[in-house]
Formats: structure tokens, sequence, C-alpha cells
């Protein structure tokens, strides 16, 4: 048997193409006879509740989900996805979902984008326009603006789900959310119970991390975890080491209390890590977050109430500053039934941003430290029209401390046409709001000042019109469509600060111009033990100066950002407790600076020996031993890791 | 020598997980069925006639002949359901396992399995059926929270499932001990609710049943 299916799957080497059909396609012949279970004879009402609730279920095999109502494109990454992935990080089980670009630029550096506008070496290596929320704390840099992905990770196995929403979504979560949010989503206390263990060691990284979770009675659930990881540095272009190689140390907990009229939840975090890099001192990282939520219900609302304080520090080598951020932020929100045709849901919240910048010689932040304020008020209702016909119409006020007020409106249309079909579309602005790096800083070279901040920098703005399909078309294939026409105005610039003299030079908002395209997904559950998920996203920028912009830098600065990018994977349950997970990644070349298009692929074998025990097989970017995903100076090449892990739960 | 060409290193890397993946395969076959699984719809379906036998519908809601099972957008359940109960009686009734569109079709029902679309009004779906003496079964996130008796969560790859006494009252049904004692979570006042009785010998009186409960049941 064996014979026969490797020399099937040797036929097909020639082209990659038929590599990929190889792996997909061989073990359909190979195993099918041996899966074909007749699931509708499973009976098991024999059995007491207590060893229905001991059994094992398969995790690939899942009758179609109802259709998602929200008008949005939103991609979930489920527990199992992440579980499966053989991803270590929260970085790498990102790249799950295909509306995402993740670039990795180094052993600790990662940047996502949506919709493009994923950074630009010579302007800013961050997008600025996605927010990124755990358990609804953002942890988007109001300094930089932007996301530190090094800075943020968690106990994976405590994750529920990820939702990943292309597209603005200010009106729920606020300013940055411009191109789209990131919502992680951890499990409660009282569904984690219990002890879990995951160590994995490999060629370029060494993770291990523990959780432990119980109850005290009925109504309190706890858990706690710690993490901690080594990566080793990856290779630069001409074969030296990019000396980047880092370690972090992670613990938290999560408290509930849990009773029929409200939960009470209580949750927080502490990491430290140390990035080495080229030349003298280390980058180092440091934070600590602590999160409240009171929500309770009567029979027609619901009420949250959320506090938290985040405290993130970041020492910093040659080339940048050492920072501090405190962050305060208090939000209430109320959902009610108006009738049965009206659910409105309105909020308000009030954040502060204390910053502390140590200024360097190269580098300032003027001030260097300061207070940030940020109001918002909220209110968004959706009006049942019909049984098949939704409308939700919202609109967010923010007041930022740069900007004064700022009105973030959305109107969404749900069309339920059928059971299996779901027709949608959206109008919505949404900004990118000043950060000190836009107005405050002042960059030197020589003592002179190279860029400077600019007092009048403005919000970014996006007006976007969006349209989406989702569908089951068949109970095995679902399929998600959506296309979008953003229309930008007041993108950043770089800009001469006098038109006599070229130095120094500082941001401005003159640049203006739309991008298009369409994001797909589909899942298709090929057996009751494969499912094959295909999911691309094409875009498309056209953007312009506007009048007595310098044109210095060229329209590029606003992000260098492939034209496609695409994501295949394939869950597949062999049936004795083995899992073979296969992700294959494509993304077009960049333009400026240009990097050719690159194609990797990630795989994870898991076998479950028992309730308790299950060992893994797991490698990213297997197809090459180094690539590159992002024109850096040093030209920064990704290596291929190969990692065995053992997991242990109780 | 230069470097291969991407497409042979493409080549190669894939040829060495295929023999990889060829290897793993030979051992497929020469091992047990050490952790298999079951379909989760399966384990569902099983859950859901298993409840009916831990619930007790009081005398004001008389049953009709048949003993219905409303299922709201799960038709693999409700086949499961079907095929599972063909042969079978709750509380010696025949069962009629009803696929419903609207939540009005579970107006004269018994038991209701509700598997709404992600960010559906699941409240406003249950509040149409509360005090009816009916049994809501959700597979929601925050499904007790909607107003659902039971609801079905699936952890760890195990479908487990939680229970809200309040709710319970509000339907006006009894919820047997030893179903709460399997719960994952009991939401409400386990030790002074009124519905807490051991499914053998239920009582009618609230307070008779209070003594039995302290957290574990007693036998």
């Amino acid at each position: 048997m064996g014979k026969f299916r490797a020399r099937c799957c040797r036929r097909g080497w020639r082209k990659w193409a038929a590599g990929l059909f190889a792996i997909g396609f061989c073990p359909v012949a190979a195993i099918s006879p041996a899966m074909a279970r007749d699931l509708g004879a499973e009976d098991l009402s024999h059995l007491s509740l207590q060893e229905l609730s001991d059994i094992q279920i398969t995790s690939v095999s899942k009758s179609p989900e109802p259709l998602r109502e929200a008008p949005a494109a939103i991609y979930v990454i489920t527990h199992d996805e992440i579980e499966r992935s053989g991803a270590a990080s929260l970085a790498e089980a990102l790249r799950l979902a295909p509306n995402l670009r993740i670039t990795q630029l180094g052993s600790s550096n990662y940047v996502a984008s949506v919709r493009g506008f994923g950074g630009h070496p010579d302007v800013q290596a961050f997008s600025n326009k996605l927010l990124l929320l755990i358990d609804g704390r953002s942890v988007y840099s109001p300094l930089f603006s932007g996301i530190y992905l090094d800075a943020q990770d968690l106990m994976l196995g405590d994750i529920d789900r990820i939702e990943v929403i292309s597209g603005p979504g200010a009106t729920l979560w606020g300013a940055n959310a411009m191109n789209g949010v990131i919502n992680v989503i951890t499990r409660p206390a009282y569904l984690t119970d219990g002890t879990l263990v995951v160590a994995t060691a490999g060629n370029r990284e060494r993770d291990m991390s523990a959780r432990y979770g119980g109850k005290i009675g009925d109504d309190l659930a706890y858990r706690f975890y710690g993490k901690v990881f080594q990566r080793d540095a990856m290779t630069q272009v001409d074969g030296t080491s990019a000396q980047d190689d880092w370690y972090k140390g992670q613990a938290g907990f999560r408290i509930e209390l849990s009773q029929a009229a409200g939960t009470v939840t209580l949750q927080g975090d502490v990491y430290e890590g140390d990035e080495e890099r080229v030349g003298p001192g280390k980058q180092s990282l440091s934070g600590e977050n602590l999160l409240g939520r009171w929500q309770f219900h009567t029979d027609r609302t619901d009420f949250q109430l959320q506090g938290y304080f985040d405290h993130t520090q970041r020492g910093a080598p040659v080339d940048g500053v050492p920072f501090v951020v405190n962050t305060f932020d208090l939000e209430a929100q109320q959902s009610l039934s108006a009738g049965s045709s009206q659910r409105l849901v309105w909020g308000a919240g009030a954040r502060a941003y204390h910053y502390d910048v140590n200024n360097s010689a190269s580098l300032l932040f003027l001030p260097p430290t300061r207070t940030l304020q940020l109001w918002n008020l909220f209110v968004q209702d959706t009006l049942t029209l019909s049984t098949a016909v939704k409308v939700t119409l919202g609109l967010k006020l923010e007041h930022h401390s740069y900007t004064g007020w700022e009105p973030q409106p959305d109107a969404r249309l749900a069309w339920q046409v059928n059971d299996a079909t779901l027709l949608w579309a959206a109008v919505s602005r949404a900004i990118r709001s000043p950060t000190p790096l836009d107005d405050d800083v002042a960059e030197k070279v020589g003592g002179e000042v190279f860029l400077q901040g600019n007092p009048d920098f403005q919000s970014e703005k996006v007006v976007a019109y969006e349209v989406g399909y989702r569908g089951n078309i068949t109970p095995t294939f679902s399929l998600s469509v959506s296309s979008f026409y953003n229309v930008y105005d007041d993108l950043r610039t770089v800009e001469p600060a006098s038109s006599s003299v070229f130095l120094p030079l500082r941001w401005d908002n003159l640049m203006k111009g739309h991008t298009y395209g369409v994001t797909a997904w589909a899942k298709w559950q090929v057996a009751d033990w494969w499912r094959i998920a295909p999911g691309f996203a094409l875009l498309r920028k056209e953007l312009t100066f506007k009048p007595g912009a310098s044109a210095l830098l060229d329209v590029g600065q606003s992000g260098n950002d492939p034209r496609s990018h695409a994501l295949l994977t394939s869950s597949m349950e062999l049936g004795t407790g083995q899992t073979l997970d296969v992700s294959i990644r494509h993304v077009a070349p960049l333009a400026q600076p240009a990097l050719p298009s690159y194609t990797e692929m990630s795989a994870r074998f898991g076998w479950r020996l028992s309730a308790a025990w299950e060992l893994s097989l797991a490698g990213t970017n297997l197809l090459h031993a180094r690539h590159q995903e992002y024109p850096s100076p040093a030209g920064v090449e990704i290596g291929r890791s190969v990692m065995a892990g053992v997991r242990w739960r109780h | 020598m230069s470097n291969p060409s991407i497409g042979v290193r493409a080549q190669r890397s894939v040829s060495a997980m295929a023999a990889f993946w060829a290897l793993w395969m030979s051992t497929v076959s020469t091992i047990g069925h050490a952790a298999g699984g079951y379909s989760e719809d399966s384990v569902k379906a099983a859950f859901i006639y298993r409840f009916a036998g831990y619930v007790d519908w009081p005398e004001k809601f008389p049953a009709p002949q048949t003993f219905t099972i409303a299922v709201l957008g799960a038709d693999e359940i409700a086949a499961r359901l079907q095929t599972l109960t063909a042969d079978r009686t709750i509380r010696n009734r025949p069962v009629q396992v009803r696929r419903i569109t609207t939540i009005q079709g579970a107006a004269d029902a018994q038991m209701l399995y509700v598997h709404a679309s992600p960010g559906a009004d699941l409240r406003n779906l249950l509040s149409a059926v509360g005090g009816q003496g009916i049994l809501t079964i959700t597979d929601e996130e925050q499904g007790l929270e909607a107003g659902s008796t039971i609801n079905l969560v699936t952890v760890d790859r195990r479908v487990r499932f939680e229970v809200s006494i309040v709710a319970a009252r509000r339907a006006g049904l009894r919820i047997s001990s030893e179903l709460l004692a399997v719960a994952t979570r009991v939401q409400g006042d386990r030790i002074r609710s009124s519905v807490v009785c051991d499914s053998r010998h239920i009582q009618d009186t609230d307070s008779s049943c209070s003594t039995r409960v302290g957290g574990k049941v007693q036998e």
C-alpha cells in the first residue's frame, strides 16, 4: 500500500500545481475505503449524558454553518483552525485569514494589513489603518499609529476565535479601523478548566506554554497561563545573520463570576522580552494590562461596562526611542430591542493615553510627554424592514486631541434572499487619526532636522462602498465574495516644510485617490474527513497627489502592496486521531521597492494518542530554505522552520 | 554550484514532504483506533434526545398525542434526530421531529432546538416561545444569556452543555439534578432553586427538593 501511494504521488512532481494535486488527491484514493463509515448510522442515544460529554468529535466534519447575518466581509479563524495550523504565535495564526495580509520582516517583526496600505520602508513599515483588539482591548499604538505584533501574543489554546473584518469598522470599534479590524476573542474561563501543556521545539524556535483552569463553586471560574519562547535569528540576503533572535515570557489570568443576572470578568497579562539587533543595544519590550468587564441583562436589554489599563514599554537600540504608553479606557454600551423590528445599540467611551518618550539625539517627540484624550459616543440601529431585509444605520462621534470631533457614519443593508443566500451592501466613512508621530516628531540626521511633524496634520479619510455575497451553494460548499471601492482623501505624504529649502521635510495630507478590489473565500467539505478552503484578495490602487504636493516620494509611499494574495488550506481527519493540515499561500510581487512574488507552505501532522496526549510535527515556510517577504534595506530572509511538539491536557 | 532554481527547490521540498507523508500514511493503517471521533451532529442529536429524560413538563402543559421536537436551522441534526427517534417514544409518546423555518412553528412543541445564524436576534426568537412549556436548546455563544434553557458548547472536540435554571423556571419546566451535575455551567442558584429535583422522584413542592442538593446530587 505504502509503495503504491508513493508512486502515485511521485508522478505529479513535475509541476508545482501537480504537486498540489498529489498532496490533495492521492489520499482520496488511498484512504476513502477505510474512512467509509456511514455517519448516518451513528446512533449514540444509548450513551449517558456523561459519556456523551466525554466523546471526542471529529473536527473537520461539520454541517454547514448557518449564514452569518453580519453585512460585512468577515472571516472567522476558529479555535480548531488555530490548533491544527501549527501556528506558535498570534502573528502566525493570523496567516489563516485569506482577507488579511501578513508580512514577516524579521524574526520578531510582522506587519498585518487589509486592503492595502501595508507600510513602506521609506516612510513607516507599518499598516496604520488596521485595528487589533484583544478581548475588547485596543492594542493599536497611539504613539506610532500601528500594531506591534511582537508584543501581542496569547495562550493560543485559549483563543475561541479571531474575527477578521475587512472594511471600515469605525462605527463600532472607532478610529483607525479604517481598512479593517481584527478581533481576538478568548474563551470564557469556565470553558478552559483543567491543565493544558504545550511544548514545541525545532530548528528555529522553542516554545512552552501551560494553562491551568478551575472552578470555585458553581459561579466562579478562573484560569492562569504562562508562555515562554525563544526564536533564532533570520539571515540577510548576503548570508550573514540578521542578529534578530529574541525571546519573550508572558503570563496572564482570567476570572469570571457568572450568574443568571450577569457576568463579571477580570483578566490581565504581563509580558517581557528582548530582541537582539544589529549593532549595540537590544530592543526590550514589556507590558501589563488589566481589564474588567461587567455584562448584565434584563429581558430586553443588554448592558456592558468595561474598563482597562494597559502599560506598554519599549526600550530601543540606536535607531529608535524608548517609550512608555499608559492607556486608561472606560466604555459603556447598551443594546435594546424596541419592538420586534428594531435593535438599538448605543454607547459612550473615554480613553486617556499618557506617553513618555525618552528622546534620543536623532529621534525626538516634542513634547516628549503628554496625555491624549479620546471621547466617543455611538449609536447603531438595526431595522428589520421585512423578514428578509435589514438595514443598519450607525454613527460614531469621536473627539481627538489633535483634530476635534470626527463623525464616522455607516449604513448597511442585508438581504437574506433565502436560507442559503445573503446579499449585503454598505457605505461608511472612517478615519485614521493623527498621532504624535504625525504631529510632534522631529527626526535629525547629523544634528540637522530631517523630518518634522506637522501640527496641522489632518486625519486620513476614507469613504468605503462595499457589496458582498455569502452563500451555501451546496450543503458542503460555502462561498463568500465581497468587493469594495474606497475613496481616500488627505492621505499622508512627505513634503518639504518650506518652498525655499529642501530640508527639513514634514508630513502633510497631499494624496488622494481610490482603491478597489475583490476578496473571496470558500469552504468545501470534500468528504466527512476532508475540507479545502481557498481564498484570495485582489487590490488595485489609483492614488494621485493633490495640488501643491512635491511628489518627493511617489504615490508608492502609501504602502508597498501586492496586487493579490491567495491562500489554500486543506484539513484532513485521517480517522485514527491523526490530522493533516496543509496551507499554501501566494503573494504577488511588490513594486516599489521591488520584490518577486513568493509561494510558501505550512503543514502540520497531529496525532492524538489518547484524550490527554497529542504529538505533532509541523513546519512553516517549507518550500524554501529562505525567502524574503519584505524589501527592507538589509534584506532579511525568513527561514524554513520545522518543529516537533507535544500537547497534554488533563 | 549556484543555488538551485526556485522550482527545483520547491520540488525537492515537496518531495521531502511527500516522503514524510507517505511514511505516516503507511503507519496509519497499522495503528488501531486510538483516538478517533464521532461526528459532531451525531453527538448533538443524541444529547437532544437524552435531555428529554431529565426534564419534567408539569401537568399544566398537557402533552398532545405526540412528543414534538421542533428544529430550526439545522436540517442535518433534524435528520439524525428523526433516525434516532424513529422507533422510540419519549414520555410514552411517539416522537415527531419537525423542521421549522419560523419560530411560530414551535408553538405546540415540547422541545425546540435552534441553530440560528450568528448575529441573529436570538433573544427575540426565544422570547416568542417563553413561558409555554417548551424546552429551548441552543447552540450559540451566549445562548443562555439570550434566554435558552440548555446551550450546547463545543470545547476541545467535546460537546458539552450549560443550563439556565432561571430560563427553565420561566418556561415552567423542572430539570433534574442529574442533568445539572453533568452540565459544564449552571446559571441560577442551584441550591435555592425550585426546579432541582432528582429526576426519578420529581417533587411538586419546591422545599422538599432543596435539601437534596448541595452542589452534588445526593442519592
